[in-house]
């Protein structure tokens, strides 16, 4: 390759991965924001509350922290073409383990967005029975977290306390 | 500008445009599958439990759904940069479906119609300066977090809620 060629090259593909990786940091800024407000929520429910349901047909407190635990393996796991599943949600640990393994469950998932680039978001994969880019399938795992914290929300104020994303405001 | 210069602005303009003509193409197809969801929803709760609220703290169910009406419409006036329209003072069922889906359709018109330009550049927000692609995530986001506080009004109800659409 003529040097000139080879710097435009180099030149083109530095300019594009900054192009780029906006949509990869967008998308981690947003999971990083729900993270912390679950993980808050699950250490601010006091221990004796993780039974709590508010209905009877629904995830007690314990369960629903444990079902975003479970998802951040199955949905983070396909975007690494990994097959890691957990089952926190049906086997529900007392408080301190469960805050522990959703710690742990964050971290695994933290790590797709911490390493995504855009090249490696719009890859393929199979997602829920249809084939959607890993930005897709990182996205609904970042809206389908809030969509449980809201749940969590009415909980934590059914107990008398504040949601972490409502603290400031109170 | 030199020749070299001009045909790597050309395809950098190029680059971006693509991926936020399909972003906003894949946004809207989602934030249109997602309408029946939200307004199945409002439709699930009946018209005399619209003022229930699970405790003094929070919304009442109407103020949910009125509330993410409302914001639907600021995130997407934003996003033109503009102030949202006037928005109707609805309080009972049939209104505020009327109003949810039509700020849904308000902002389908406006992902619809998006520029690269738009997509890139920072705009007002509810929750405050964003770029196109930042504050349709945070529309997203904000419609799924009040939604699911919802559900569990439904369900304290002993009403299931829709089925869960992606």
């Amino acid at each position: 390759m003529k040097p000139l060629i080879f710097i435009i090259a180099l030149a083109f593909a530095g300019a594009l991965w900054a192009e780029d990786n906006p949509l990869s940091t967008e998308a981690r800024t947003n999971f990083n924001t729900i993270q912390d407000y679950v993980i808050r929520a699950a250490e601010k429910m006091p221990a004796d509350g993780y039974a709590f349901k508010p209905a009877p047909d629904i995830r007690s407190f314990g369960q629903l922290i444990g079902h975003i635990a479970d998802d951040q393996y199955a949905f983070c796991g396909v975007v690494k073409r990994e097959k890691k599943l957990a089952d926190f949600e049906r086997n529900t640990p007392p408080k301190a383990e469960m805050v522990a393994a959703l710690k742990a469950a964050f971290a695994y998932s933290g790590d797709a967005y911490s390493l995504m680039t855009d090249a490696w978001a719009k890859e393929r994969v199979q997602f829920l029975g249809r084939e959607r880019v890993k930005l897709n399938v990182l996205t609904f795992n970042t809206e389908h977290a809030w969509e449980h914290y809201g749940n969590i929300v009415v909980y934590l104020r059914l107990k008398g306390l504040v949601p972490p994303s409502s603290e400031k405001k109170d | 500008m030199k020749p070299f210069a001009l045909t790597l602005a050309a395809l950098l303009a190029a680059t971006s445009y693509a991926a936020d003509s399909k972003f906003a193409e894949e946004f809207g197809k989602r934030w249109a599958r997602t309408r029946p969801l939200t307004i199945g929803v409002a439709q699930a709760m009946p018209p005399v439990q619209y003022e229930f609220r699970p405790d003094p703290g929070s919304m009442s169910f109407a103020e949910q759904i009125a509330h993410i009406a409302q914001i639907n419409y600021a995130f997407c006036a934003g996003l033109k940069d503009t102030a949202p329209p006037p928005m109707p003072s609805a309080t009972d069922k049939d209104a505020l479906i009327i109003f949810l889906g039509d700020s849904f359709d308000y902002c389908s018109a406006t992902i619809a119609a998006v520029t690269p330009e738009q997509m890139d550049r920072p705009h007002s927000s509810p929750d405050g300066r964003l770029n196109g692609r930042e504050l349709l995530l945070a529309l997203y986001v904000h419609l799924a977090h009040h939604r699911g506080q919802e559900e569990v009004y439904l369900r304290i109800k002993g009403i299931k809620p829709p089925q869960y659409v992606f």
